[in-house]
């Protein structure tokens, strides 16, 4: 039978509990401390990403919410087009002009608008994907020239200025001779298009 | 026969400590089960933890997506930028039927005007007819007066003449001036 003494027992307890007090040491210095800090890193990106899905929900919400009240809209977005439209028929703003200068009592001396770049009609992949072009404000320069009264010069700047169509007048001009007045405004139409 | 105690008390505190030692051993032990078993936590954590970032991310992705792909996003964005070029658009409107009366009030009666020239920037262009010089004068001293130089200013004189109007000599002057724009600006009609 073999006789262990209890001092070698004692002295092998010692190296024992320092050989495991080194052994918890070191399992928590080399694994559960980086794991640690591992967790606490995907725990923060969870909560990062979390708050990123929060907002991108909320902002689907708000869509939703915006395409419902665009929906309901059709008045205004009619009025909205008509101050603003999205094609550049330059047509229209002859046809808008003339009417207006006939409803002002005045006469229609002359009418010039330059047409722009922009396809007018006929822009089948524009109607086909009429909001999918990326647009931004194309402006129409033009001038126009009346003959009349003082009165009704100022009755057309009237109908220019509360009309659907936004038309900006940049420049006018007053002129009379021979007891004929005669006006003529630059101006400035606008369209929202490609 | 006495007996004879052959052990020291020595080794009998020696029996005492290595109890002691061993018992030290063995919380230490446990101790060190329990670091493993917290280990084995962290490494179900940190994986249960990545499987829920993961699922984030394809909601999130999901879900933006979803919102950009949806057919009527395309008119809301177009429709937004419309009406902001628009609000852009009527911030900038001129009013200028607010000008000519505002024009006529500072006017004296004894003079017309065979030319009005106005732009957007605030300057005037005016060509100013009256029967005598006397009443060009009294014209242009209508702009000290503060009740009626509220909307003109700067009046400068370009030319001053003797012009034929029908059978009468008239006197002609062609005044450059300047109007606030912002008084035919933001009008509410």
């Amino acid at each position: 039978m073999a006789f262990t003494s209890p001092t070698n027992k004692f002295r092998t307890s010692i190296v024992e509990i320092v050989a495991t007090v080194l052994l918890i040491a070191l399992v928590f210095w080399f694994f559960i401390k980086p794991k640690m800090t591992q967790l606490s890193e995907v725990r923060a990106q969870v909560s990062a990403q979390e708050a990123v899905l929060n907002h991108v929900q909320s902002d689907s919400a708000q869509l939703t919410d915006l395409i419902s009240k665009l929906q309901q809209s059709k008045d205004d977005i009619a009025l909205v087009d008509e101050a603003l439209p999205l094609d550049s028929r330059v047509t229209r703003v002859h046809v808008l002009l003339d009417s207006l200068v006939k409803a002002s009592g005045a006469k229609l001396g002359s009418l010039n608008i330059q047409p722009g770049t922009n396809l007018a009609a006929g822009n089948k992949s524009g109607i086909n994907n009429k909001f999918g072009v990326t647009r931004k404000i194309q402006t129409f320069y033009g001038d126009l020239t009346v003959i009349g009264t003082v009165e009704s010069f100022k009755n057309l700047l009237q109908l220019i200025e509360t009309n659907g169509r936004i038309i900006d007048v940049s420049n006018m001009e007053l002129s009379s001779a021979g007891g004929i007045s005669s006006f003529k405004l630059r101006l400035k139409a606008y369209s929202y298009d490609q | 026969m006495p007996d004879i105690n052959l052990l020291s008390t020595d080794n009998q505190e020696s029996n005492y400590s290595s109890a002691g030692a061993g018992l030290v051993t063995k919380i230490l032990g446990v101790v060190l089960i329990i670091t493993l078993l917290y280990f084995v936590y962290l490494w179900f954590a940190v994986s249960q933890a990545r499987k829920e970032l993961a699922s984030s991310i394809a909601k999130t992705s999901s879900a933006q997506n979803e919102a950009i792909n949806r057919k009527e996003r395309s008119e809301l964005v177009t429709r937004q930028g419309q009406v902001q070029s628009l609000n852009l658009l009527i911030q900038n409107h001129l009013y200028w039927s607010y000008i000519l009366p505002e024009l006529a009030r500072v006017t004296l009666r004894s003079s017309t005007y065979s030319n009005v020239s106005a732009g957007a920037d605030g300057t005037l262009n005016l060509t100013v007819r009256a029967v005598e010089y006397s009443d060009l004068d009294q014209y242009l001293q209508v702009f000290n007066l503060p009740q009626f130089n509220q909307q003109f200013s700067d009046v400068k004189i370009l030319a001053v003449s003797k012009a034929q109007q029908g059978s009468n000599l008239e006197s002609e002057m062609r005044l450059e001036l300047k109007f606030n724009p912002d008084f035919i600006r933001n009008r509410t009609q």
